[in-house]
């Protein structure tokens, strides 16, 4: 591409998802004759030192041609098995929400409907002893899943904690290896060549900085439903390599992460009761929290990331909106003609995306057991569907872009403390004693297996992740 | 359940494909619970036979129930089913199979039919049905089972089957009596319900005897014996959108080699079915009594039996659509007492077997909880409404005009959920996909090409593949088809070892 030709994608932004999104576009379109070039607008906000990314994100480095260690050694990464929620149902008590499915057990009904039968569901953290990634995670242990080995164990799978920054790195080297161009001059000059926008399509991922606010879309529109709207980024020494932690208290929620080498808090709060200890930190700098949506795919603009949805910043939420986005957009690759039914596509299906994820983080501070404000009109109906369903009789609803898997929606709302009210009768065709016994026998054999695994610090030196030099030719 | 309140007692009202099914799948998945299963029908009152034609869900079925294959196919005369052959649909004179399987392969991770839509466009290939291989087996009417290995491409299809429905509830009721489901031979001649409404708490027979139960299951057909005569359920018409209200059926000799797929063949005010058994064959024709009459529709199937018919055409009513309500109270309604779609994609014993997971899955307690009545009312409307649409798309998708029923559901608004897939499938080639819905990818895909609903374009990815690698991968993928199907035996043959029909069971 000559460097004044106009490009038919233009990248906006220098964040995770602006350099994630460019490489994808120019490794798909290959040597299709379309053109891709970045514009790498700075973000205004901050952006936590921690990248968390869940299993989706497998997809896009498979097409990247990720060497999975490279990247770790690079990233000075982690393997992640999901969060640690910690006083959700009070102080002291806790449970994991791990990628991945506990052991089935065909035609005697679902584990979770024994465990209710068994009286396991009401005991705090229990069910997690049913999940082997659950467990690893509070081992802070790790390897490679070995479907078959681990059958009668369920199965897990995990995502990457990664230093954010490096990563970063890792996806532009990527991008402009294969050909991505990257943009050099004044951003308002280049985003308006000639009265026209300056590319076929534009991709705003600057994460929100105000630049973007020339483009022609619709505005933002909050959904202040949710009961934070502060945060704060702070460093915090690992504590699990495996698990991120979510711990509640009655003013705020604090979420640690820590890759191989790197820690970070993020403190959320409301701006009416700023917690003590924080008021007490003085140097921390305190953000607002943009919670909402706008239309994500207006004209010839389409917005990725946190520039076209907020939610609140803990667990994995960001980074599989974002993937989702990239991979929906590189199914949607607008063409001439295409672009109007395409952007609709994008839309529906990204804003039930949104909704559905939001739905998690609803469903969280619904059921705690703390005194948090919810609007009620926050509870989606799908949301009402599935605890009415839940609650009732233990019967998992799961609906259109989900962003959990139905196993993970049981373990979600089991930690957060709801107990089906009745067992399906299908596990009732297994005496009872049988059952109680079957579910003791997997929590043996879970605990048993996960001796067997390192732990993840030994597995990532291992592999050479930990006190490894910089690599990143591995793609 | 907790203790007391679970169910004691399911009173099916009706026998028929949907009564035995609801048996037979009730008996077998609660039969460690206790509970007491009696199927109520009357030799006197006839059954529809819904469907003979069915959908691969029904082997999931039969195999969750411990059904011998062989033995099943054996005794109810059925064959084995790699689709549907849609004739003279997008106009006269065209012909394409619905196949239960796989369009080529993804490459890299793009859908094959991009590809393949670029090669059409660039005149380099012909019909996409040539990288299909059950489309490929079918048109040689070969047959034999897929591989369960991923990497095989014996693995990219499934079966259903063309069955005998009236053999299939006999065998289902042997099944479920052999499970202790009491078969109360009797014609119902009131339902009692509650003054406040709701509830039933028995039904009456002509000989004045009582049936009691927990949970009543509506089997009845049509007339909705408790869903809507007692319970008023209440009925949603689509007919605006489903105009065909009649249908007339007889089977007919079979003439030639048997081969492993249905033909819906489009007529000028409906269309004809042909299901061909192992021992027979089964032809109807489903009209719109608005365009046609019973004469003329039962002239024009008569003279295009290709045997000699076996009985007086028997001619049926109906109106496309579906209850309100299929779960009222201590009522639920399966099979055609919940509402009614045409034959035409072979939904009818796949929304039987719909209503009876959801009713397992939702099972309830004595009480009765509304939870589990909404719930299984939300399930059921979605199944019901994403079957409608696909075969709206079957009549919409048109370009005759040779008739005014033709004209009539050419130009007739569709709902706004079709019209949005046929918007994006025409613009971009990207099929609109649900967690829920019955059809897959494949199935929108055979319907759109096969009736010239061509996307203006394919996904721009495709194009990073250079053109002599698409063309190197597309032959490829269509020679190993056809070299696989070459050396598969003919389905006639593997019928006959693998399922023939008892010669004791002579006549029809």
């Amino acid at each position: 591409m000559a460097p004044d030709e106009k490009p038919d994608f233009l990248v906006l932004g220098d964040t995770i998802e602006a350099w994630l999104t460019a490489a994808c576009l120019v490794r798909s379109l290959g040597k299709s004759g379309r053109s891709v070039a970045i514009l790498p607008v700075l973000r205004e906000r901050p952006s936590p030192p921690v990248a968390v990314l869940p299993p989706s994100v497998a997809n896009l480095h498979a097409l990247l041609g990720f060497d999975e260690r490279d990247m770790l050694r690079f990233c000075k990464g982690s393997f992640r098995l999901g969060d640690r929620f910690e006083g959700w149902r009070g102080e002291g008590s806790s449970f994991v929400l791990s990628y991945g499915s506990p052991a089935e057990f065909p035609g005697e009904g679902a584990l979770h409907q024994q465990g209710r039968r068994s009286g396991v569901l009401e005991q705090d953290g229990a069910y997690d002893t049913f999940s082997l990634g659950a467990v690893l995670g509070r081992l802070d242990r790790f390897a490679h899943p070995d479907p078959v080995a681990n059958q009668q164990a369920g199965y897990f799978t995990y995502g990457y904690h990664l230093d954010a920054d490096k990563y970063r790195d890792y996806l532009k080297r990527a991008a402009l290896h294969y050909g991505v161009r990257k943009e050099e001059g004044d951003p308002m000059s280049i985003l308006a060549r000639e009265g026209e926008l300056a590319a076929g399509v534009i991709v705003d991922a600057t994460g929100g900085a105000s630049i973007s606010d020339v483009l022609p879309r619709d505005g933002w529109r909050a959904d202040a439903d949710l009961p934070f709207d502060q945060f704060a980024l702070m460093d915090e020494p690992a504590t699990s390599l495996s698990l991120g932690r979510v711990s509640a208290g009655n003013d705020k929620i604090l979420f640690d992460v820590a890759a191989a080498e790197t820690g970070c808090r993020a403190a959320l709060f409301n701006a009416s009761g700023v917690p003590e200890n924080l008021v007490g930190a003085g140097e921390v700098d305190v953000f607002g929290i943009r919670s909402g949506h706008r239309t994500p795919w207006v004209g010839k603009c389409v917005s990725i990331g946190a520039s076209a949805f907020g939610l609140l910043p803990f667990g994995d939420v960001e980074m599989s909106l974002i993937v989702r986005g990239v991979e929906t957009l590189l199914e949607l690759l607008p063409d001439e003609g295409r672009l109007a039914v395409a952007g609709q596509e994008y839309n529906r299906r990204m804003m039930m995306a949104y909704h559905r994820t939001r739905d998690v983080q609803v469903m969280a501070f619904a059921l705690a057991a703390r005194p948090w404000r919810t609007a009620e009109a926050a509870m989606s109906d799908q949301n009402r569907i599935r605890l009415e369903q839940f609650r009732s009789r233990g019967r998992v609803v799961t609906f259109d872009e989900e962003c959990l898997a139905p196993a993970e929606w049981v373990s979600f709302m089991i930690g957060l403390g709801v107990v089906p009210e009745r067992t399906d009768p299908v596990a009732e065709s297994v005496a009872q004693e049988v059952a109680a016994q079957r579910l003791r026998s997997v929590s043996a054999h879970i605990a048993a297996l996960a001796e067997r695994y390192p732990s993840q610090r030994d597995y990532l030196a291992e592999a050479g992740v930990i006190g490894a030099d910089a690599f990143g030719g591995g793609m | 359940m907790n203790g007391s309140e679970n169910i004691k007692k399911i009173v099916i009202v009706g026998g028929g494909t949907a009564g035995w099914m609801t048996a037979a799948g009730l008996s077998h998945v609660f039969r460690a619970n206790g509970i007491e299963i009696a199927l109520v029908e009357s030799d006197q009152i006839g059954t529809i036979g819904v469907g003979e034609a069915t959908l691969p869900h029904l082997r999931f079925f039969n195999e969750h129930l411990g059904i011998d294959e062989s033995e099943f196919m054996a005794r109810t005369s059925a064959t084995f089913k790699l689709g549907i052959e849609f004739r003279d649909w997008g106009r006269q004179g065209d012909a394409y199979i619905h196949p239960f399987g796989e369009y080529g392969r993804e490459i890299r991770g793009i859908d094959f039919h991009h590809f393949w839509l670029k090669a059409h466009k660039a005149s380099r290939e012909g019909r996409i049905d040539s990288f299909s291989l059950p489309v490929v087996m079918g048109e040689l009417a070969k047959f034999a089972m897929p591989s369960a290995d991923p990497r095989s491409v014996m693995a990219s299809y499934s079966y259903a089957y063309q069955l005998d429905a009236g053999l299939y509830a006999k065998f289902l009721r042997e099944f479920a009596e052999a499970r202790g489901v009491q078969r109360i031979e009797g014609k119902i001649v009131e339902v009692s319900v509650r003054p406040e409404g709701g509830v039933v708490d028995f039904v009456t027979l002509e000989n004045d005897r009582k049936i009691t139960g927990d949970l009543f299951i509506d089997c009845s057909g049509f007339r909705g014996l408790i869903i809507e005569q007692a319970l008023k359920a209440g009925y949603e018409d689509w007919s605006q959108y489903l105009p065909c209200d009649r249908a007339v059926a007889v089977p007919c000799e079979m003439t030639a080699e048997n081969v492993p797929y249905t033909r819906a063949t489009a007529r000028e005010a409906g269309w004809q079915w042909r299901i061909p058994l192992q021992h027979r064959v089964g032809n109807g024709y489903v009209f719109s009594s608005r365009f046609t009459d019973d004469e003329r529709a039962s002239d024009i199937l008569m003279s295009s039996l290709e045997g000699a018919p076996l009985a007086e055409p028997k001619f049926i009513g109906f109106r496309a659509g579906k209850r309100r309500r299929q779960w009222v109270g201590n009522c639920v309604a399966i099979g055609l007492s919940s509402g009614f779609l045409e034959p035409l994609e072979s939904t009818s014993i796949y929304l039987i077997q719909a209503g009876i997971t959801a009713l397992a899955e939702l099972l309830p307690s004595r009480a009765m909880h509304e939870a589990d009545i909404r719930e299984f009312n939300r399930v059921m409307d979605l199944e019901y409404e994403r079957v409608r649409d696909f075969l709206i798309l079957h009549y919409h998708a048109t370009e005759r005009n040779d008739s005014p029923f033709w004209d009539y559901v050419r130009t007739m608004p569709i709902p706004e959920s079709l019209a949005y897939k046929l918007e994006l499938f025409r613009k971009t080639g990207v099929v609109v996909q649900y967690k829920d819905g019955l059809f897959l990818h494949p199935s929108w895909i055979a319907v759109y090409l096969g009736q010239r609903v061509v996307p203006d374009g394919y996904d721009p990815r495709v194009d990073a593949l250079p053109d002599e690698q698409l063309y190197k991968a597309l032959a490829e993928m269509k020679a190993l088809i056809g070299q696989t199907v070459s050396g598969l035996p003919t389905h006639a043959d593997f019928l006959r070892d693998y399922c023939p029909r008892p010669v004791a069971d002579g006549v029809l």
